[in-house]
């Protein structure tokens, strides 16, 4: 039972390339219906932890748990089939689609060469597909080119791609980069209404977004997890304090080792 | 709300539905004006140029296929275009005259050969050689394909197969003098059901035929692009790692496409065999592969109406100037490429479809205010 409780367990990880290890050893678990925030100075390797989880880069040792299923012999499209979506840090839209087209395409359960062939859209795929052209704000611009859309539009066009896919697990990168205040503050509300249904991890830099949306903070650096807690709990942490705003060398390192089996 | 959203479904289904009469009634009509009014207003060698020119558009469009909508530059497509018309080609070597003595086509005697080679006699039948036109080279290009897409190779690395796949071949059917006549390839053909293969009637038959099945194509295509399989190609074109991410593996889509798209080249060779009377190792050369990719870049990328004019134009526009000036024609067709890739990146129709109906417009008006303020 305690494995059903977990969408996602981390079992010691390390990615190394070329010998240099983008996550080192790193352990990391998450809840149900949980909103997480992972947070970490830039070479963190937050983007790698994406990567992996994905199925885009595959662990050099260790392993990742989805539902309690490892994941290690999956491709990207079998990952995402399972139920994990993903939305990257730049947007990345089908740009000669419309909105529209975009969201069907990802909304679309039947994946197959010839599903796809011969399958036609159904009412009720046409209804979710224009609540969530509502809900990105986007029915007006239903129609048009994907790539004339501004970029706060696109960031929100993404994520409603990964929301149309129904995933049990999105993992959200970077979503509030280059939108206005007004914007990342929506942003957040949409995040958090999904979580609880849907369980969403998601990076970012931004913290007064994180202090928006942020129940539960996992703090990553040089690989390994550094630190997990509320907002103020990590904010507070001389370790954390100490990465972003720089330590001298000898200190760091004693820190660090600290910090990566508490 | 509800009533309102399904009667808005409604009214674009049925524009949907007006819009599609409107193209299938088109194309009847281009149809019925090259089947019927083309042969009156063209000299026979005219309709025979245009004949082989239409067989081209089939292969311009799988190469659209691939190229404008899925990405992949295939320089191959020869390969496919030389297997379709050599299918057909050996049917037709093989209707041997009942008084000839040899009951072999006449090079295989040339050479010595005494007995038709095992892999010549499903061709005695008809029905096995049409469908080998189409489905040998579409089984060529699935394996291939599913070989390359499966291992993730795209972009130039998957042109260079191709290319590399057309240097396997030529050097294959043009070294095989006793199997296929080497580099003399299938000609010299007599009769098909009978009929003589070189008469004005066949021909025309021929002739009609090859728009028959341009049509039929376009058909195809518009099904195969206008949909939601349609929309997938277009995203595995702009990004296929961020469909895979959508949940959709995209190797089996390319490959699907990839063994029509050659389907429809062996289908394109097979009716250009027909009309010109020669199967030839040629038609896998490397330059002619590369010359269909010119005729769909000519007529606009991702549109099937720009890949048929683009075939039928740089072929007439080679015929034309071939004609006056033989030796520059090469010449020329490599500055077409240069200047629609410089100037008209999308292709002519693709031109036409943003800034060119403005363009033109303009030059119009141009050219008509100083004819009207001239008296004054």
């Amino acid at each position: 039972m305690t494995t059903n409780s977990k969408i996602l367990e981390i079992e010691n990880l390390t990615v190394s390339f070329d010998g240099f290890k983008a996550l080192n050893h790193l352990n990391f678990e998450m809840e149900v219906g949980e909103l997480r925030v992972v947070i970490g100075p830039n070479g963190a390797g937050k983007t790698t932890f994406l990567d992996v989880i994905t199925g885009k880069v595959k662990p050099t040792e260790g392993r990742v748990l989805f539902k309690g299923r490892t994941l290690r012999s999956l491709a990207e499209h079998q990952i995402a089939i399972l139920g994990v979506g993903r939305k990257f840090q730049t947007p990345r839209v089908y740009l000669n689609l419309s909105p529209r087209e975009n969201l069907e395409l990802s909304y679309n359960r039947h994946k197959g060469v010839f599903a796809t062939l011969f399958g036609r859209s159904s009412t009720p795929g046409r209804r979710k597909v224009a609540e969530l052209l509502e809900t990105v704000g986007l029915t007006e611009k239903a129609g048009i080119q994907a790539g004339l859309l501004s970029h706060g539009e696109k960031q929100w066009l993404e994520i409603g791609m990964v929301i149309a896919q129904n995933p049990d697990l999105l993992l959200v990168d970077e979503p509030v980069a280059g939108l206005t205040d007004e914007e990342t503050e929506k942003t957040g509300e949409l995040l958090m209404s999904l979580a609880g249904e849907h369980s969403v991890l998601v990076i970012e830099h931004d913290m007064v977004f994180v202090r928006q949306i942020a129940r539960q903070v996992t703090v990553l650096h040089e690989g390994s997890r550094l630190c997990e807690g509320t907002i103020d709990q990590v904010q507070a942490d001389p370790r954390v304090i100490a990465v972003y705003l720089g330590q001298p060398e000898s200190e760091r390192s004693v820190e660090l080792v600290e910090g990566v089996n508490p | 709300m509800t009533a309102d959203a399904s009667l808005g479904t409604q009214s674009v289904d049925w524009a949907k539905r007006r819009a599609l009469l409107i193209e299938v009634g088109i194309v009847l009509a281009i149809a019925l004006l090259l089947i019927f009014v083309a042969p009156a207003v063209l000299t026979s060698f005219r309709l025979n140029l245009l004949g082989r020119f239409l067989a081209l558009a089939i292969a311009a469009l799988g190469i659209d296929l691939i190229w404008g909508y899925t990405g992949m530059l295939s320089l191959g497509h020869g390969v496919f275009f030389g297997l379709g018309g050599y299918a057909i080609g050996m049917h037709l070597k093989l209707q041997i005259p009942p008084e000839a003595t040899d009951k072999l086509p006449d090079f295989m005697t040339l050479y010595g050969v005494t007995e038709l080679p095992g892999f010549w006699l499903p061709f005695h039948s008809f029905s096995f050689s049409v469908l080998a036109v189409v489905l040998v080279p579409a089984l060529l290009g699935a394996l291939l394909g599913y070989l390359v897409f499966r291992n993730r190779i795209r972009g130039v690395y998957f042109s260079i197969l191709t290319q590399a796949m057309t240097i396997i071949f030529f050097n294959f059917f043009n070294g095989q003098q006793k199997l296929i006549n080497g580099t003399n390839g299938l000609t010299d053909f007599k009769t098909l059901f009978g009929a003589n293969v070189s008469d004005a009637q066949t021909q025309l038959v021929f002739y009609s035929l090859t728009i028959l099945v341009l049509a039929l194509v376009y058909a195809l295509c518009r099904a195969l692009t206008s949909g939601r399989f349609g929309r997938l190609l277009v995203a595995i074109r702009d990004d296929e790692s961020r469909v895979r991410f959508s949940g959709y593996d995209p190797t089996g889509f390319k490959t699907l496409v990839f063994a029509i798209s050659a389907g429809l080249a062996g289908l394109a060779g097979a009716l250009y065999t027909l009309q010109t009377g020669s199967a030839s190792p040629r038609a896998m050369d490397i330059a002619f592969s590369i010359e269909m990719v010119i005729w769909v870049a000519v007529g606009g990328r991702a549109s099937l109406v720009g890949a048929i004019l683009g075939a039928l134009l740089v072929n007439f526009a080679r015929s034309l100037l071939s004609e006056q000036f033989p030796e520059v024609w090469l010449f020329l067709q490599g500055g077409l490429f240069l200047l629609v890739v410089l100037v008209l990146p999308s292709g002519l129709v693709g031109w036409l479809r943003t800034s060119g109906w403005g363009q033109v417009q303009a030059w119009l008006h141009r050219l008509r205010r100083p004819a009207r303020g001239s008296p004054t």
